[in-house]
């Protein structure tokens, strides 16, 4: 008797649990499938059965948006400015991050708050100040001017990343090296980036995303259609092509699937890593 | 040369805690020198000063004829190895032996006739292609000792190095280090909490606690002849007991009265103890059943109730109380001693240690005689 009652709440307990599980696949996952699905689907199809599959597969519109529109300067000019300023900021965030992990200096809790305060700190209340560095600089309306600003915003987050991947090697590990000869910068290259991978791989994924996804900044530095990000180019095509839903979803197709397969690469690192960090996602 | 001399030596954390006080210590050349002591007494510190891990707050740390205060770890001529091995994870057995020769620039192929040199003399040969995670936690220790080995130091420092293996295999990796300081004739200085580590290793053993050596002598004398009622406890194992008892003048020397009895001596450094009180120290194995000693004087023997018997194969240990004072005494597990029994017991009075009750400095011993 007692042993079915607990077999009941067993079963009861995991069909909630799946139930969770699936609602929330569905209503985060469903969105995106529902773009790639209807690039696939004439405008008809599109508005006549929106939920149906496409009748036929082709990738003419995918062709067409490269051929007869911008887009090869928009993806490569996203391309840069997430890459460049991921790969720059990655550099860097990982060298403070480590000092910060590993070294006990005067001021270091009072550097890291102020690191963590950027946190709350909107964005876009930071604009004149950036806008007006970024004319300063001579850099307005140029895909370098994007990039620059791009390598300071995911900084408090990376840096939480980071040191907590670099607190996790033990300190041995730095000793021995002190001892085998290794002065600060081999320590750092040779034996704690390649030991802080998960943390590395983690931090430069959210960055990478939140830039290629990043609008605002783009949309207020940049003018021309040349300096144009996928973000930018994708609301133009919007307003522009608002009657042709298919390529208006082929075209939104282009700019998630790249974060999406970059994600599910690198999934299992960055659930550790963010599991380890504390940080919600 | 490679004789290690710290003189004066202080250690003070942000100006205000003070963990090494005054220590003095001379290693000699090709010595194996044990620190052992309990947890926070200073010993890891110490070595890490060494080290050039730790900086040294005051005083003069000599390695050789050199001062090596202010000299970078890398110059120091020394190889440390560490509890947790500290094995780089992201690299095989052979790039972690490798590592240090590397960064001399030392050419590769002399690399790699010395790390294969070493790797068979630590029968590491087959593992070298091996990242650290797919060895046991012995063969890691040899790859930690390994990677000390190829650089020929002038001192191998060893911290708590066999602290996460189990207890055959320490046996086993004590008989390793021991063997492997005869054949490379270096400076040892070895860190332990384990006293067995310490007895069986050590051409001398430094007791510390609280950042202050209490005794530096060699194993046998640290057990015969403990400075103080800290070493007397801290080596033996069980524990030396502690009894209370007053000095009295008696025929041919003095007697100390507690309750064991009365136990007779014969050391004059006792007169100026005469009428106080001092506290004897009798280690369990220096106890022993009135049957096995019929020449004992019999104001010495004890009668006792047995609160708990342990047996440990060929001896016994067995738990009794006296003037509700725990004492324990090592019997030969012949006499078939049980908790309940009653008991006559007689200790050893070759073998008996006086210390002074307010500075808990030793008298004498019984061996001294």
């Amino acid at each position: 008797m007692n042993t079915k009652g607990i077999d009941v709440k067993r079963v009861l307990t995991r069909a909630f649990m799946y139930f969770v599980i699936v609602f929330v696949i569905v209503i985060s996952a469903y969105p995106i499938i529902w773009v790639i699905m209807s690039a696939f689907k004439t405008n008809g199809e599109i508005l006549g059965s929106p939920l149906a599959l496409p009748s036929s597969v082709s990738f003419d519109v995918f062709a067409d948006l490269f051929q007869n529109y911008n887009f090869p300067q928009y993806f490569l000019n996203s391309l840069l400015a997430a890459g460049v300023s991921t790969a720059v900021s990655l550099l860097i965030y990982a060298m403070s991050a480590y000092v910060l992990a590993k070294f006990r200096f005067p001021g270091r809790n009072l550097i890291f708050v102020l690191f963590t305060i950027t946190l709350l700190v909107p964005a876009h209340s930071k604009t004149q100040p950036i806008f007006s560095l970024i004319m300063n600089l001579g850099l307005y309306d140029s895909i370098w001017g994007v990039t620059l600003v791009y390598v300071s915003v995911g900084m408090a987050m990376s840096i939480f990343i980071l040191r907590s991947g670099f607190m996790a090697i033990p300190k041995s590990l730095d000793e021995a090296a002190t001892i085998d000869g290794a002065g600060f910068f081999r320590t750092f290259w040779t034996i704690n980036v390649p030991l802080a991978k998960s943390a590395l791989t983690t931090a430069g994924i959210l960055m990478f995303l939140g830039n290629w996804n990043e609008y605002y900044f783009a949309s207020l530095l940049t003018v021309s259609d040349s300096q144009r990000t996928l973000p930018i180019a994708l609301a133009f095509f919007t307003s522009e092509f608002s009657y042709n839903y298919t390529q208006l979803f082929a075209a939104l197709a282009i700019v998630i699937l790249p974060g999406v397969i970059l994600y599910a690469l690198a999934q299992e690192k960055v659930q550790a890593s963010v599991a380890a960090t504390g940080i919600k996602g | 040369m490679a004789s290690i001399s710290l003189r004066n030596i202080e250690k003070t954390y942000d100006n205000k805690v003070t963990v090494i006080k005054d220590l003095n210590l001379e290693i000699a050349d090709k010595e194996f020198i044990v620190l052992v002591g309990p947890s926070g007494c200073g010993k890891s510190t110490t070595l890490r000063m060494i080290a050039g891990l730790e900086s040294i707050t005051a005083g003069d740390l000599f390695i050789g004829d050199k001062r090596m205060n202010d000299v970078a770890p890398k110059d120091r001529d020394i190889a440390m190895v560490f509890q947790n091995y500290a094995l780089y994870p992201h690299m095989t057995v052979y790039r972690n032996m490798a590592y240090a020769l590397e960064l001399r620039r030392v050419p590769k192929a002399e690399i790699r006739a010395k790390v294969e040199e070493v790797a068979k003399v630590l029968e590491l040969t087959k593992f070298l292609d091996r990242k650290p995670k797919e060895l046991s936690g012995g063969q890691r220790q040899r790859v930690a000792l390994g990677r000390a080995m190829v650089r020929d130091p002038a001192v191998f420092l060893l911290d708590e190095p066999l602290s996460n293996l189990d207890a055959k295999l320490r046996t086993e990796m004590r008989a390793q280090i021991s063997a492997l300081h005869r054949r490379l004739e270096t400076t040892f200085v070895y860190v332990t909490h384990d006293q067995t580590e310490a007895m069986t290793m050590g051409d001398r053993i430094v007791v510390m606690r609280d950042g202050v050596i209490h005794q530096v002598d060699t194993p046998q004398n640290l057990f015969d002849r403990p400075d103080n009622i800290f070493v007397a406890g801290f080596i033996g194992s069980p524990q030396m007991n502690f009894i209370d008892a007053t000095v009295e003048r008696a025929e041919g020397g003095y007697e100390l009265v507690g309750v064991l009895g009365r136990l007779p001596i014969a050391n004059e450094r006792l007169a100026d103890y005469v009428g106080k009180q001092v506290v004897v120290g009798v280690r369990p194995e220096d106890i022993m059943e009135a049957s096995e000693c019929p020449d004992a004087p019999a104001a010495a023997v004890t009668e006792a109730s047995v609160d708990l018997s342990e047996l440990m194969g060929s001896e016994v240990y067995v738990y009794f109380t006296a003037a509700e004072r725990r004492i324990i005494a090592r019997i030969s597990s012949r006499l078939d001693i049980r908790a309940g029994d009653t008991v006559r017991l007689v200790p050893d009075l070759s073998a008996l240690h006086v210390f002074d009750m307010e500075t808990e400095r030793a008298i004498c011993h019984g061996l001294d005689a």
